[in-house]
């Protein structure tokens, strides 16, 4: 692979949320960008376009810590979808005998 | 339903209805194998993947040990745990309570001039004999009434500059003025004269005495590391500098002073000597501090000539000697890590004016420039210097407190800075022991929030607590001497 040079994969969005992969997108910014684009079929195509004069072997691990990133991100939506109400609740708790008007 | 009903959903809805529920939690990676997990009360978990993924899939047993310290670092509850919730905000609460209590520490810029040419000084220089780089008396006198608006009960003026004993006249005024505001106020004052103690003579030691001010002094390193950029047209400034700090311990005991230390591409190799030199002073204490991106340094392109990465590794080895000093019985602490652990051990964090959400901006310290100008932090008035005005909160001519601390510049800059609500940060296991740095990411990104990926700052931070959390892992001696300085 050279300086400018894009990579094209097709990714499932049943496996993948959209929002993850954005989340996982923005984290490896200073890598490579990625995008995802429609595509004819069911799978939407991520492009990932590296800065120029990537090597073979940076821009490989670019897409290696895209999709480590991406699995995490996964994860992460499913611990935020469990417990975001309860963060909520805790916050909500911890602010409601506060006495900051009086001060 | 959304996300408001959510919150007030009757208690019982919260209940867990499998083994276990989980509590709001974030992580990230540590090293190639194991996860960081941790929670809004800064607790902390390591775990390696398949555990992680076992724990959100409510796949744990009860009664193994990792169930019993996620459960009893509020990772997880279950039918047994009755307090969770509560225990959880109250803790919270305790963390985020400080906020209340805002602006402890006051900058005074009694003057501009300095008698250095340091290469990487963070304040544009002005020549010695200028006097219209003073603060005047009524510029001063206003600060001091707006030092005691502000409702901290522990309230720190620290004068700078330029050189600010150049300008000791108004020092002493201040120092005066806000001693007899304070028999009404009653607040824990103390004063910092952050000096290179060239100036330092009898008359300002004696002045000192009995009046709560402290010296804080700048040490780079060895002579001719601290000599090569801190440049003394007559005269050495490393010189200036250790035998300043023996008369004020002689003067006024051996705590009354300390010392910072500025990275420059010349330190990077010399960690090691740099830290011997302090003890060769009779410090215990050291910040291995990295090089700030504003006035001289950017413009003499300083700070682009080394990397975080070179920086982390100089850290690494400042902090493997700091330890070792310790276990060979010479007690040094390293202020980085000791912020970052309080952080994560100390119940109520820690109050480092650099490393709070919201950022600390006018609400952990403000500054009061020598022309009245008012800027939200000391960077933020570097950064002025070099044009950009964002930290500019008003003046003391015509602007109030209130006005001040209610401006629609603070509370957006603080907004911004609520690192809870920006990308990447809000799902970072290191956020609990974090910061915003909004002036940072101004001079460097052009944005006060910044795109973490492209951030030096984020790189250092997460290094250097990846470090500190893997140290107190896997190196049973090293966790006892960074135990010690929480
Ligand atoms: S700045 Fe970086 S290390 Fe700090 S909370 Fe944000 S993402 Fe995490």
């Amino acid at each position: 692979m050279t300086a400018d040079d894009r990579f094209d994969t097709r990714i499932d969005v049943q496996t993948y949320r959209p929002a993850a992969i954005k989340k996982a997108a923005y984290r490896v910014a200073e890598r490579c960008t990625v995008r995802l684009e429609p595509s004819d079929s069911d799978e939407p195509i991520l492009r990932f376009t590296f800065p120029p004069r990537t090597s073979d072997t940076a821009a490989a691990e670019a897409v290696r810590v895209f999709y480590q990133e991406l699995l995490d991100e996964e994860l992460r939506a499913q611990l935020h979808e469990e417990t975001d109400a309860l963060r909520s609740l805790i916050l909500a708790h911890a602010f409601s005998r506060t006495d900051l008007l009086q001060r | 339903m959304n996300q408001l009903a959510d919150t007030f959903r009757d208690r019982s809805a919260f209940a867990p209805s499998g083994p276990y529920r989980l509590l709001p939690a974030r992580f990230s990676r540590l090293d190639d194998r194991r996860y960081v997990i941790t929670n809004d009360v800064g607790e902390y978990v390591v775990l390696e993947r398949p555990a992680l993924q076992a724990l959100l899939r409510h796949e744990l047993q009860p009664g193994t040990p990792l169930y019993a310290d996620l459960k009893s670092r509020h990772f997880l509850f279950d039918g047994e745990s009755r307090v969770a919730l509560d225990l959880l905000a109250l803790k919270y609460r305790s963390r985020a309570d400080r906020i209340a209590d805002f602006t402890a520490l006051h900058m005074f810029v009694v003057t501009l001039r300095c008698d250095h040419t340091c290469s990487y000084c963070q304040v544009s220089r002005q020549m010695e004999e200028k006097s219209r780089f003073d603060m005047s008396q009524a510029h001063a006198d206003r600060a001091v009434e707006f030092v005691f608006r502000s409702p901290s009960p522990a309230i720190k003026i620290e004068f700078q500059g330029g050189e600010p004993l150049l300008n000791f006249d108004l020092i002493r005024h201040v120092v005066l003025r806000a001693e007899s505001l304070n028999r009404e106020h009653g607040r824990d004052l103390v004063f910092v004269i952050a000096s290179n103690l060239t100036r330092l003579n009898d008359e300002i030691l004696d002045f000192c005495k009995g009046h709560r001010i402290y010296f804080s002094t700048s040490l780079d390193g060895p002579a001719d590391l601290h000599d090569e950029r801190r440049a003394l047209p007559r005269g050495s400034s490393y010189r200036a500098a250790v035998d300043g700090i023996q008369r004020i311990r002689e003067a006024l005991g051996p705590d009354a002073v300390a010392a910072l230390m500025t990275t420059s591409p010349g330190s990077l190799p010399r960690v090691r000597e740099i830290v011997d030199e302090y003890v060769k002073q009779g410090f215990h204490s050291i910040f291995l501090r990295s090089l700030s991106p504003y006035g001289f340094a950017v413009r003499t392109s300083l700070v682009r000539r080394y990397d975080v990465d070179d920086w982390v590794k100089f850290y690494v080895e400042g902090l493997r000697h700091i330890i070792d000093l310790n276990l060979s019985g010479y007690p040094m602490r390293e202020e980085f890590a000791a912020i970052l652990l309080q952080k994560m051990f100390a119940p109520v964090g820690n109050g480092y004016v650099d490393l709070q959400s919201p950022a600390g901006l006018g609400i952990a310290g403000i500054i009061y420039n020598y022309d009245g100008a008012i800027y939200a932090s000391d960077e933020g008035r570097m950064l002025a210097e070099m044009g950009d005005h964002t930290f500019r909160l008003g003046h003391l001519d015509e602007d109030s407190f209130e006005e001040v601390m209610t401006s629609d510049t603070l509370v957006d800059l603080l907004k911004d800075s609520m690192l809870e609500g920006l990308p990447m940060c809000s799902d970072c296991a290191f956020m609990p022991y974090c910061g915003s740095d909004p002036v940072f990411h101004k001079a460097t990104q052009g944005d006060v929030i910044g795109h973490k990926a492209f951030s030096s700052f984020c790189k250092k931070q997460m290094a250097v607590l990846r470090h500190l959390i893997a140290l107190m892992e896997d190196d049973a001696s090293a966790r006892r001497v960074l135990q010690s300085w929480i």
